[in-house]
């Protein structure tokens, strides 16, 4: 197939304009003037360069699950779609394994164990492709074990437009433009070129099975105190015991929700570092740490372990019936959710936030969770709003993988996304506000750095964000390049990536690397 | 006093105060559009300061409504300064047709954290001219450092020139002269040999008299048509100019079928065939150097409207002001006269519409100057008003 352009009057034009997020795009006035469907590397270039040559700004999504307006905020220009360009056919003359961009990580999961019993320790939500998830270091259930997706990557294809216009292809590693290539390793999507394919000389072996659990805790006989105990337990696991490789195998997401989801839990899944589940000492000894909390009994079968935005698709309430006998959908949204690639999934409306911990909790910090975890606001649903705490560090803590990656986050013991949702846009300004204000008065406490008040900017209890988990709040600090990306001298390197790649700055968006 | 070697500013004034008492004022000659054989008096004089290592920044407004040279007392301040409104880093500013707006573009790389520079739109008091704002909006994301704008013939549209993001964005104009969301956004890229080239630089945009759209691309060395239609722009066709020029500046020959480019990068003046009929660059029919000895750089040029002369002055290296005679219809330039070769040098010109006067701004120098044009002679020049960095002009007569 060649490329399939889609156009204002087609009528995939409407649902193929947007991704995940229905905030996006957030008005007509932002809306691309068409969509490339591409196949292949070759057609991204070609749908790239008639993009360059026709002066219209290209995006680029792969599985439509970027957080913020980057890819969907592109008034009059293109989407470049990727999300059918899955193959993972080895090419020749390349590293072993290859995952073209447009590759979902369920089909990542499903394809390498089949072929070759290795895997990816990437995210949790199976729709999210390959493209945006790995450019901007991407980790899920076994990197504690084996690290983050882009710690893996020992080469990129990249398609850049160089100062003439003229769009180029490259293969990069670490001897073969080594500052791009270090870029493509955790930086995130938008600012440098189009990647098509990610290659991995070796990839970690599958575990031989894990096991899942649960724990819960009713918000019903909840109270501060006890939410406080919970919370330094967990926090305290992973700031101690939790630094043994011996429980990297273990990784865990406490979805702290708002009181009016009735529960709060965590999920885990566990293996030994052999891959095996002979020896359940770790986990057992885990478990027994909350008994005295009094967790309620839970059936594993139905808590399913989630993490980002997909443990909050899974959450959501259906619409009601009785309550709302029809609701309209696009039909991609209401016969694929949560699959089929770019498009699709986009009719709830999200705002996220990050934040990667070095430490165990803080009374302060447990607070400000309570407080806004069990505020209320007159007609305001937030039974969605969610803190997911996740275990980290582990392999990612590698220390030698800070001048190899973009990712210098590997000092942290948990990683913290902010997720609020909610359905219409009457509701957008009420849930952003809500967020802004929790998560400010949350790094505004007594350990924040005054200069840095309202983030969690590196220090001796924090390391920043995570560029995967983008906020446009944050721009309205001046630091926030260094809040992303460390003071470690990643920025310079990732100015003067852009400025030798990207010069007429074609790739962009409210976060991306500025020139 | 920051007068250059050689030159003083009360010398300078006094040297030429006296000779300048016949000198009047008329309407400047806007970019690309002819106003010729006008001789309606000046108003409002709007000059933007600010920008690069600006201590201060604004738009000044001066009532020179009989404040042309030929009163008796000229010496200093002679456009009496009525008020300032805050504005950041106005690199543009433009009138629409009617006179009633004024529209400033703001070289800024960021606007409320987002890497986006704006314009804002002025409503001005016909009775005192003094500015009030209507709006300010944001450019397109990556449109940092915009530098020039024009308001499009029908008053509908302001297109606009973006140097830092490279790029042009068309916003409409509201009845009550706001300006609206961008509607329209051109990307471009491109490149040259010089440092200052390393990715397209769009520096300036005028209308031809069937409402196409001339640019200048400082960094790609290359002029542009451009349609704009339904509130977007399209590309019609492009002129590559010579490797290193560094286009900066365009104006037409009044008949709408020459076009002088001031060249930023190589200091001269290139003149360039224009058909109007298909709105194509035809070809480049000579090129000058501008500069009198040492390093000129940064030529910037006014347009006889008459269609007789045209002036040059430079942002850097040696000053005064050149007078060209131009040659029939062809373009070609034969220099006449410099003047004023240790006074300011020029950031801005500006011929009025009567083709009797050339207003310059001096950055170095903080002021406007003038000078006076009459039987094909410049006079010397004379400090008009003084204020720290100018960065623009525009002049209100209607």
């Amino acid at each position: 197939m060649s490329i399939e352009t889609i156009s204002r009057n087609d009528p995939r034009y409407s649902t193929l304009l947007r991704g995940r997020n229905g905030r996006f795009p957030a008005s007509d006035a932002d809306r691309a003037s068409r969509i490339e469907l591409c196949d292949n590397a070759e057609d991204v270039a070609l749908a790239l360069q008639r993009a360059v040559s026709e002066g219209l700004r290209p995006t680029v999504r792969s599985g439509g699950h970027c957080y913020e307006d980057f890819v969907y905020s592109n008034p009059g220009g293109v989407v470049l779609d990727l999300s059918m360009m899955g193959d993972m056919t080895p090419v020749a003359g390349a590293p072993k394994y290859r995952i073209a961009a447009g590759a979902s990580l369920g089909e990542v999961y499903t394809d390498l164990f089949k072929r070759y019993n290795v895997t990816l320790p990437g995210g949790t939500c199976g729709s999210v492709a390959a493209g945006g998830h790995i450019s901007g270091g991407g980790y899920g259930l076994l990197s504690r074990l084996h690290g983050l997706t882009s710690d893996w990557v020992t080469a990129v294809d990249i398609l850049t437009v160089d100062a003439h216009g003229k769009v180029i292809a490259r293969r990069v590693d670490e001897k073969h433009e080594p500052e791009l290539f270090r870029a493509c390793r955790g930086a995130g999507g938008g600012s440098f070129g189009i990647i098509t394919n990610y290659f991995f000389e070796e990839l970690p072996k599958v575990p031989q099975e894990v096991i899942t659990a649960n724990i819960s805790f009713s918000w019903a006989d909840m109270t501060e105190e006890k939410f406080e105990a919970i919370l330094k337990t967990y926090g305290n696991y992973w700031e101690t015991r939790g630094k043994d490789p011996e429980t990297w195998g273990m990784f865990a997401i406490f979805g702290l929700t708002h009181r009016s989801a009735g529960h709060l839990g965590i999920s885990i899944q566990f293996c030994n570092p052999d891959g095996t589940c002979r020896d359940l000492k770790v986990l057992n000894e885990f478990l027994a740490l909350f008994e005295p909390c009094g967790p309620v009994q839970t059936t594993p079968a139905t808590a399913a372990v989630t993490g980002g935005e997909r443990a909050m698709h899974h959450a959501a309430p259906e619409n009601c019936w009785g309550q709302q006998m029809m609701s309209r959908h696009l039909w991609l949204d209401a016969n694929v959710r949560g699959g089929g690639g770019g498009g699709g999934g986009g009719e709830q409306r999200a705002k996220y936030k990050s934040a990667y911990m070095k430490r165990n909790f803080t009374s302060a910090e447990i607070a400000c969770f309570y407080k806004h975890l069990t505020r209320t606001i007159p007609g305001v649903d937030l039974s969605r709003t969610t803190v997911l705490v996740d275990s980290f560090g582990g392999a990612t803590n590698k220390k030698s993988l800070i001048d190899t990656t973009s990712n210098p986050q590997r000092a942290s013991v948990m990683k913290l996304q902010f997720l609020n949702y909610w359905n219409s846009p009457e509701e957008d300004a009420a849930h952003l506000q809500c967020s802004r204000e929790f998560y400010s008065e949350l790094y505004s406490g007594p350990d924040a750095n005054p200069k840095y008040k309202e983030t969690p900017y590196w220090n001796d209890r924090y390391e920043g964000c995570y560029i995967n988990y983008p906020d446009k709040d944050m721009l309205a600090y001046s630091f926030w390049p260094e809040l992303y990306y460390g003071e470690a001298g990643l920025v310079p390197v990732l100015k003067r990536v852009k400025q030798r790649y990207d010069p007429n700055n074609i790739f962009h968006h409210a976060m991306s690397i500025r020139p | 006093m920051k007068g250059r070697s050689g030159w003083s500013r009360r010398e300078f004034v006094q040297m030429t105060g006296s000779s300048l008492g016949a000198m009047s004022f008329g309407v400047p000659l806007l970019a690309g559009v002819t106003r010729a054989n006008r001789t309606v008096a000046m108003r409002f004089a709007y000059v933007g300061f600010g920008g690069e290592g600006a201590k201060d920044e604004g738009i000044a407004v001066f009532d020179v409504r009989g404040r042309d040279l030929k009163d008796k007392d000229l010496r200093g301040g002679q456009w009496r300064q009525t008020g300032v409104v805050a504005s950041a880093a106005p690199s543009s500013l433009v009138l629409d047709a009617s006179e009633r707006f004024l529209y400033a573009v703001n070289e800024v790389d960021e606007y409320q954290g987002l890497p986006s520079g704006t314009v804002e739109a002025y409503a001005i008091d016909e009775a005192n001219g003094s500015l009030k704002l209507v709006n300010r909006q944001r450019l397109s994301l990556s449109a940092t450092a915009p530098r020039h704008a024009a308001v499009s013939p029908d008053g509908r549209a302001l297109v606009v020139a973006v140097h830092g993001g490279g790029a042009y964005n068309v916003l409409p104009i509201g009845e009550d002269g706001s300006v609206g969301a961008v509607s329209g956004i051109l990307k471009e890229a491109g490149s040259g040999p010089h440092e200052e080239q390393r990715s397209a630089h769009p520096q300036m945009v005028v209308f031809d008299r069937a409402g196409r759209v001339i640019s200048a691309d400082l960094g790609s060395d290359r002029l542009s048509v451009l349609k704009l239609d339904t509130a977007r722009l399209s590309i019609v066709g492009r002129c590559a100019a010579q490797a290193g020029d560094g286009p900066r500046q365009v104006a037409f020959h009044p008949d709408g079928r020459v076009l002088f480019v001031a060249n930023e990068l190589d200091a001269s003046v290139a003149c360039y065939a224009y058909d109007s009929e298909e709105g194509k660059i035809v070809g480049r029919l000579g090129q000058v150097a501008t500069g009198c000895g040492g390093n000129a750089g940064g030529v910037v040029m006014a347009v006889d409207p008459a269609g007789e002369f045209l002036y040059t002055s430079h942002r850097r290296g040696s000053g005064g002001v050149s007078m060209w005679r131009i040659v029939g219809s062809t373009g070609a330039l034969q220099r006449l006269q410099v003047v004023d070769e240790s006074g300011p040098r020029l950031h801005e010109m500006t011929m009025t519409a009567d083709g009797k006067s050339l207003l310059g701004l001096s950055r170095e120098d903080g002021g406007v100057f003038g000078w006076r044009v009459a039987n094909g002679q410049i006079s010397r020049g004379v400090q008009l008003a003084s204020l720290s960095a100018p960065a623009s002009m525009a002049v209100k007569a209607l």
